[in-house]
C-alpha cells in the first residue's frame, strides 16, 4: 500500500515540480518589478517558486513513505524521541510525521464499514481508460474546432457520437440512437428555448 | 426600521406581472443550475437585451430569481450527480452526493432546500434592515484587508482536502497560477498566452469547473464497467427525521449567520461563505470524520450560508454600485439599460425598485421551495437514466454552454484541458477543490496585494499593522493549525492502535 502510495507522491511531487517552475520561468520573461511596483510578472513568480518548492516537498515525502518507518518528515513537529528504526514486522506510524497522509490511511484502514468513501483516487486502484478518456476528450476537442463552422446540429451529432461510444458495452448503433436523440435535444433547448445564436448548420455545409 | 418602505415591497412585488417574472426567473435560474456546463451568468447575460423591453423592477426581479435559483438548481446537481452547477454548490456535492450514494439523496435535498429557505427569509430581513449601516462597515476593507480575507478563505479550504495538506497547498497555488492565465488587469501584459488572442481573457471558470468536476468524473466512471450503484434510484422520502431536523438546525443557523456576513463582502461571498461554513461545521462537530462521507451538516450548513450571501451580496450592489461578484456586474449593467444610476442614491430615487427587489426575493424564495420539493421527483428521474445515455448528454450540455459564454471554442478546448488534469491529479490524490477556490480567488488576492504595496510604498508590515488585516491573517494560521493538529492528535492512538496489533 505504501508503494502505491508513494509512488502517487512522487508523480503528483513531481507535477508541481514542472508546472511550478514553467509559470516560474515564463513569469520571469515579463516584467517582474519590485515589492513596491509589482509587475504582471511578480506574483506568478513567486507562486510558481512556492509551487515547485511544495512538489518537492510532496517528493520527499514520497520518497520517506518508499523508506518505510522511522523517517522524519519536514514537518513542524516536536524532536523525536527515537532514532532510526528497523523495518521489520507491522509498520509502526512514526509519531512525528505531522501531515494528514496519517488520516487517509487511518480512514482507509478503520473505515472499512458503514458510510461511503469519497472518491480520492489514491484508494481506488481502477486502471486508467486511456482509449475511453482519449475518445471523450477528443469529442470534445472536436465539438470546439467544428461547431463555428459545422453548425449546432452537426457537430453535436459527431461529439456525441465519439462520447457515446466510450460507454462500456454501447455498439455503434445504440450509440448513433443516443446522439440523434441528444442532438435534437440540445437544440430544441439551446437554439430555440434558450435562443442561443448558433446556427443550427453551419457555414461549412452551406447554412 | 421603516415599515411602510417594506410594506411598499411587499405591495410591488406581489402584483400579478412581478409575481409571474419571479417565477420564470426562479425556475428558469433552477433550470439552468441543474444543467450542467451552462449556469447564471451565462443566462442573464443572454437574457439582459431582453429586459431592455421589460420595467425596471419586473427585470431585476427577474434577473435576480435566476440568480439565486440557480443556487438551488446548482445544488441539486451536485448531490445528485457530483457535478456542482455553481461554484458554491461544489462543496454541497461533498457530503451530499456521499448521502445519495447511500440512498439518502431525498433527505440531502430536503435539507438543501430548508437550509436555503430559511437562509433566504433571514438574508432578506438582514437586507431590509441593516443595508446601509453594513455598506458603511465594508467601505473600512482597504486592499490589506482584503488580501488577508481571501488569504483566510483559501487556507480555511483545506479544511476541506480529506487527502494530504501538502497537495492541497499546492493545489491551490496551482488554481491561483492557472487564474492567472490571461491578459494582467493592471497593466494589460498577456499572461501565459502563448500568443493566443482568445486566452486573452482568461481561462474560464466554467470550463475548469465542468472539466474537473464533470468530465473527470465521467472518466473515472468509465474506469470499470459498472452501473450506477440502484440505491441513487431510490430517493425514498423528503421527509426528514426530527433527528435530522435537529442535527441540521445548528448548521443551518451557523450558515446563515455566516453567509450573511460574508456576502456583503465583495469577491465572490456566496464561494467563500459556503467553504468556510463547511470548515466551521467540521470544526465544531462532535463527529468530523463523518464529513465527506454523508453528513447531513456539511449539506444544510454551506446551503445556507451560499443562499444567504447570495443575497446579502445584493447589499454592495444596491447601496454602492458596486457589484461583488460576475452576476452583480451584470445586474449593474441590467440598471444601467434602465437608465438608473447605480450607486447610494438608488435607496432614496428608487424605493420601489429597491423594497420591491428585496420583497420579491422573499417571494422567490418560497417558489423555490414549492418547486424544488415536490418536483424533486423529476430531478431523481434524471437519475434513472442508462449512465451511457447521461454522460453524453452532460459532455454535449457542457461543450454547447461553455462555447455559449463569448462564442470561444478555446472555452471548450479547456474543458478537455482541465478533465486530463483535473483526473491525473485526482487519480494521484490531490483534492480538485482547492484548486477551483484559487482559480477564482487568484486575480482577486494578486489586485489587492499589489494595490496595498502600492499603497503602503513597497511595506509588506501593512498587512500586520492594520487591525482588521492582521486578525483575518492570525485566523488564517488557526485555521491551518487546526487542520494540522488533529492529525497529530489522532496518529498518537494510531501508534498506540497498531503496537497493540
Amino acid at each position: 500500500m505504501n508503494d502505491t502510495r508513494s509512488r502517487d507522491d512522487l508523480l503528483a511531487g513531481a507535477i508541481f515540480v514542472a508546472l511550478g517552475g514553467a509559470f516560474a520561468y515564463t513569469a520571469s520573461t515579463y516584467d517582474v518589478g519590485t515589492l513596491r511596483a509589482m509587475g504582471p510578472g511578480y506574483f506568478p513568480l513567486a507562486l510558481g517558486l512556492v509551487l515547485a518548492a511544495l512538489g518537492v516537498v510532496i517528493m520527499a515525502i514520497g520518497l520517506y513513505r518508499r523508506r518505510g518507518s522511522g523517517a522524519m518528515a519536514p514537518a513542524p513537529a516536536s524532536a523525536p524521541a527515537s532514532g532510526p528504526r528497523s523495518v521489520s514486522g507491522p509498520q509502526p506510524v512514526a509519531p512525528d510525521r505531522g501531515t494528514a497522509e496519517v488520516d487517509a490511511e487511518v480512514d482507509a484502514q478503520v473505515d472499512a464499514t458503514g458510510g461511503t468513501e469519497p472518491d480520492t483516487g489514491a484508494d481506488e486502484r481502477g486502471s486508467v481508460p486511456w482509449g475511453r478518456a482519449a475518445l471523450l476528450l477528443g469529442a470534445i476537442l472536436f465539438f470546439g474546432a467544428t461547431i463555428g463552422g459545422l453548425g449546432v446540429a452537426p457537430a453535436l451529432l459527431v461529439t456525441i457520437l465519439l462520447a457515446a461510444l466510450a460507454g462500456h458495452g454501447t455498439t455503434w448503433r445504440t450509440a448513433a440512437i443516443i446522439s440523434v436523440g441528444l442532438t435534437a435535444l440540445c437544440v430544441v433547448i439551446f437554439v430555440l428555448l434558450l435562443q442561443l445564436r448558433l446556427p443550427i448548420i453551419g457555414p461549412w455545409l452551406g447554412g | 426600521m421603516d415599515w411602510s418602505n417594506l410594506l411598499l415591497g411587499v405591495q410591488t412585488a406581489l402584483t400579478p406581472t412581478n409575481l409571474l417574472v419571479c417565477l420564470i426567473g426562479v425556475a428558469l435560474g433552477t433550470a439552468v443550475g441543474v444543467l450542467p456546463g451552462i449556469g447564471p451568468t451565462a443566462t442573464i447575460a443572454l437574457l439582459l437585451p431582453i429586459t431592455f423591453n421589460f420595467d425596471p423592477v419586473a427585470s431585476l426581479i427577474m434577473l435576480a430569481g435566476i440568480y439565486y435559483g440557480a443556487q438551488y438548481g446548482g445544488s441539486t446537481t451536485a448531490i445528485l450527480l457530483n457535478l456542482p452547477g455553481e461554484t458554491s454548490a461544489a462543496v454541497t456535492a461533498i457530503d451530499g452526493y456521499q448521502m445519495a450514494r447511500q440512498g439518502r439523496a431525498g433527505h440531502a435535498l430536503a435539507a438543501a432546500a430548508l437550509g436555503s429557505f430559511f437562509a433566504g427569509t433571514v438574508a432578506t430581513v438582514v437586507l431590509a434592515v441593516f443595508a446601509p449601516p453594513l455598506a458603511e462597515a465594508a467601505l473600512k476593507f482597504g486592499p490589506a484587508e482584503y488580501f488577508s480575507l481571501v488569504v483566510l478563505g483559501l487556507v480555511a479550504s483545506i479544511a476541506l482536502a480529506s487527502g494530504s495538506v501538502w497537495k492541497a497547498l499546492a493545489m491551490i497555488v496551482l488554481g491561483l497560477l492557472l487564474g492567472m492565465v490571461g491578459q494582467d488587469v493592471q497593466t494589460g501584459t498577456p499572461r501565459f498566452t502563448f500568443g493566443q488572442r482568445e486566452l486573452y481573457g482568461g481561462l474560464n471558470f466554467v470550463s475548469l469547473a465542468v472539466g474537473m468536476f464533470g468530465v473527470a468524473e465521467i472518466i473515472k466512471n468509465l474506469e470499470q464497467r459498472r452501473n450506477r450503484p440502484a440505491s441513487v434510484h431510490e430517493v425514498t422520502s423528503l421527509r426528514l427525521s426530527k433527528r435530522d431536523l435537529r442535527t441540521i438546525s445548528g448548521p443551518v443557523l451557523r450558515g446563515t449567520g455566516l453567509g450573511s456576513l460574508l456576502g456583503i463582502l465583495p469577491g465572490g461571498g456566496h464561494v467563500l461563505a459556503s467553504f468556510t461554513s463547511y470548515s466551521v461545521e467540521k470544526r465544531v462537530s462532535k463527529t468530523p470524520r463523518r464529513f465527506g462521507r454523508g453528513a447531513i451538516e456539511g449539506v444544510a450548513a454551506p446551503e445556507s450560508a451560499n443562499n444567504a450571501a447570495a443575497q446579502t451580496s445584493f447589499i454592495p450592489l444596491l447601496t454602492l454600485g458596486l457589484p461583488a461578484h460576475p452576476v452583480m456586474a451584470l445586474l449593474v449593467g441590467a440598471f444601467i439599460i434602465q437608465g438608473i444610476t447605480p450607486g447610494p442614491n438608488v435607496i432614496n430615487s428608487e424605493p420601489v425598485l429597491f423594497w420591491g427587489l428585496i420583497a420579491s426575493m422573499w417571494v422567490g424564495n418560497v417558489m423555490l421551495v414549492m418547486l424544488n420539493l415536490p418536483l424533486i421527483g423529476l430531478w431523481v428521474k434524471m437519475l434513472s437514466i442508462p449512465y451511457r445515455i447521461l454522460f453524453p448528454a452532460i459532455i454535449a450540455f457542457s461543450a454547447i454552454g461553455c462555447y455559449s459564454l463569448g462564442l470561444n471554442a478555446y472555452h471548450v478546448y479547456a474543458i478537455a484541458f482541465f478533465a486530463a488534469l483535473g483526473y491525473v491529479l485526482i487519480k494521484l490524490g490531490c483534492e480538485p477543490a482547492p484548486l477551483l477556490l484559487g482559480f477564482v480567488l487568484g486575480p482577486l488576492l494578486e489586485e489587492n496585494l499589489r494595490r496595498a504595496m502600492t499603497i503602503s510604498r513597497g511595506d509588506a508590515s501593512v498587512f500586520v499593522t492594520r487591525p482588521i488585516s492582521l486578525t483575518l491573517l492570525l485566523l488564517a494560521v488557526a485555521a491551518l493549525a487546526v487542520a494540522v493538529l488533529p492529525s497529530i492528535r489522532r496518529k498518537r492512538e494510531t501508534v498506540f492502535q497498531e503496537e497493540t496489533d
